[in-house]
């Protein structure tokens, strides 16, 4: 399985990749002869204290991208009830550091706002984990992402 | 932008759609377009119907999952 080791910053795990329309709503823009956004960089921290991920607003309207799902979320702001949140579907494509290999998986995503208060575009959860290899190297202040 | 009435589609109908339990359903107005085993194959199915615009995938289930973030993330009305 191919892995990123990477860094802690101040602890948590960062991670830099880019997001983007998943191929069938790519098609779909191409079929009815619209501009196909272009990928975006973001900055992901992995948060397994999350089990859906969730997408700063900012990306979500810069990838133009419309509703295709809803989720019941229960976060520390919505007191003892869940509330429902708008999902969006995203393509996320991780780059190995030393060979061209790129993962490419459509995945839902909440929407939220992150990029103001946390300086993160994604909140990377287990929703997303549950399909890689992650280790957390404390003493070595790194972390391991296999995908 | 909601999907307010693809959900309420998804509620009048769940109890014919549990025989698919834990399948993907694609919901665009007041059709269901199918169920289908993988989020990817529900995505694709609700693009060829729906075009670039809003449609529903929702998981198939008897009591909706409810999920979790320990972060606060902001409110809930974003479109």
């Amino acid at each position: 399985m191919p892995h990123l080791t990477v860094p802690c910053s101040d602890h948590q795990c960062l991670l830099r990749f880019n997001v983007g329309v998943t191929r069938p709503r790519a098609n779909a823009l191409k079929e009815a002869r619209l501009e196909i956004p272009d990928p975006r960089p973001a900055t992901a921290l992995i948060d397994s204290g999350a089990s859906i991920s969730v997408l700063d607003i900012t990306l979500i309207r810069a990838l133009q991208l419309t509703l295709t799902g809803s989720v019941r979320i229960h976060t520390p702001t919505t007191g003892s009830q869940s509330v429902n949140r708008l999902v969006y579907d995203i393509s996320i494509h991780l780059h190995h550091q030393d060979s061209s290999y790129v993962v490419e998986r459509a995945v839902p995503v909440a929407a939220g706002l992150l990029r103001q208060s946390q300086e993160i575009d994604l909140l990377l959860g287990t929703d997303i984990l549950r399909h890689c290899l992650f280790l957390l190297d404390g003493p070595a202040d790194t972390f391991l992402l296999g995908f | 932008m909601t999907l307010d009435t693809e959900l309420a589609t998804y509620q009048r109908l769940l109890p014919q759609l549990l025989d698919d339990h834990g399948k993907h359903v694609v919901i665009c107005r007041e059709t269901v377009v199918g169920t289908f085993e993988s989020y990817e194959d529900a995505l694709a199915a609700g693009y060829a119907r729906c075009g670039p615009d809003a449609f529903l995938v929702k998981r198939i289930e008897a009591t909706e999952t409810v999920y979790f973030v320990n972060r606060d993330v902001g409110h809930s009305c974003l479109t």
